[in-house]
């Protein structure tokens, strides 16, 4: 199954407030993308559409080239889409980091042993290894994205949804994810205001500005 | 360092504070109390400013009780209920309230019930933040609480604020439960070590039943 996203002439709007109409975007097998705009412009939601978080108002959603004719079309992908939120204090389901890297594979029905190995070694791959039995709340921001993102990779999935990711790090802790996305072989899309870091990042680059998702590079 | 595991410490807390609830207090039924202060002897002065400050209260009850009733009876729920919050404090003085959680877990407590007590928790930790920052916020912009008009309409913004917070936290915790597969339980590793600090716990827990109900 070749990896791709094909958006089609999707529109969102907020309180009739249109965020953004008619927009058309194909991602490819292993593709990396991002997206830039200004607070407001509706990146969030757009990822949002994409992870079949919430509805467009017009437009369709082709996963794999299948179309996604209602929220629960997506039940079927949601191990191939890993969604990384703005917010990763949100992401979180279990308190100590080991548990919670687990839990995806958990709630698959793999069992504990199984699912305690592979969380080690995406821990240890990551450089994390020495935060498995801390508690997640206690970790600083850079490490709890770090940890999100372990739990995210740790189903395998075909795609890569990031909201922000490096939205409140410093310098190094910035660094380190940046490093951690450019070694992960994935279709991604990445949603952030930081044209700096993206551009290490991803090749294409758009903007949403003025309801409208143009390529500027 | 002295850990108490988290299942003992909530089994103890509940049987040692119903036992003390239904006695007359003796000199022995402290013993489980001078072991958990024992455990915790480094941060004894901490452990009784919160008892001093809960005492605030206390004393009201103990009051009101001398009132309707006798000296010795008012002294006796007084001993008792700062003998089980002493206890509680000491015992807990360590723990993250997911402690808790991992003790339910641990006890096979039904997992909706461990799931549904976590994800409270994790509620009320985000909104104690939330409230934290503020207070914080607050006092950074030079806000005086007096009562004036102006105090109260701020203080109903703020609830305002934390309550439509606590509305969206709760909407982007379901996306996180449909992204994540979550379907009614959450998995956690069951850690149950005994030491011999524990056993020590339980059987002066025990101690006290055996001579209030055998012997």
């Amino acid at each position: 199954m070749s990896c791709s996203i094909n958006i089609k002439n999707v529109s969102y709007d907020v309180n009739d407030k249109k965020l953004f109409h008619n927009i058309t975007l194909n991602v490819a097998h292993e593709e990396k993308i991002a997206i830039v705009g200004s607070n407001g412009s509706g990146k969030s939601s757009f990822l949002k559409i994409i992870a079949g978080l919430i509805k467009p108002k017009e437009g369709d959603v082709f996963l794999f080239h299948e179309k996604m004719n209602s929220l629960k079309d997506f039940k079927k992908y949601r191990s191939d889409i890993g969604y990384l939120p703005q917010d990763v204090s949100d992401h979180f389901l279990c308190p100590t980091v080991i548990e919670d890297v687990m839990f995806n594979l958990r709630a698959k029905g793999i069992k504990k042993d199984e699912a305690y190995e592979k969380a080690c070694n995406i821990l240890d791959e990551l450089g994390i290894k020495h935060l498995e039995e801390r508690n997640i709340y206690g970790l600083s921001g850079g490490e709890q994205k770090i940890v999100a993102l372990a739990s995210i990779l740790i189903t395998k999935p075909k795609i890569l949804l990031l909201d922000e990711p490096t939205n409140a790090l410093d310098e190094e802790a910035e660094k380190k994810v940046v490093d951690i996305l450019n070694n992960i072989k994935k279709s991604m899309i990445i949603v952030s205001h930081h044209k700096s870091f993206i551009q290490s990042l991803a090749p294409t680059i758009y903007s949403l500005k003025e309801r409208t998702l143009d390529r500027i590079n | 360092m002295i850990q108490l595991s988290s299942t003992t410490a909530f089994l103890s807390a509940i049987f040692y504070s119903i036992f003390i609830s239904f006695s007359t207090i003796e000199l022995l039924y402290t013993l489980p109390l001078v072991y958990v202060i024992f455990c915790e002897y480094k941060n004894l002065l901490q452990i009784f400013k919160r008892l001093l400050l809960l005492n605030v209260f206390i004393i009201m009850i103990f009051i009101v009780l001398l009132l309707q009733s006798s000296l010795e009876e008012a002294l006796n729920i007084y001993i008792r209920t700062n003998m089980i919050i002493l206890f509680n404090l000491a015992i807990f003085f360590k723990s993250s309230g997911y402690d808790i959680v991992r003790a339910l877990n641990d006890l096979r407590f039904p997992k909706r019930v461990v799931s549904s007590v976590y994800f409270t928790l994790k509620m009320i930790q985000v909104l104690s933040d939330e409230l934290k920052n503020i207070r914080m916020t607050l006092k950074l912009r030079g806000f005086k609480a007096n009562s004036s008009f102006f105090t109260y309409e701020t203080y109903g913004n703020l609830f305002g604020h934390i309550f439509v917070k606590s509305i969206k936290k709760a909407q982007v915790l379901e996306e996180s439960f449909t992204l994540r597969g979550f379907h009614g339980r959450i998995y956690l590793i069951n850690r149950i070590k005994l030491s011999y600090y524990d056993l020590i716990l339980v059987f002066l827990i025990c101690m006290l039943y055996v001579q209030r109900f055998v012997i």
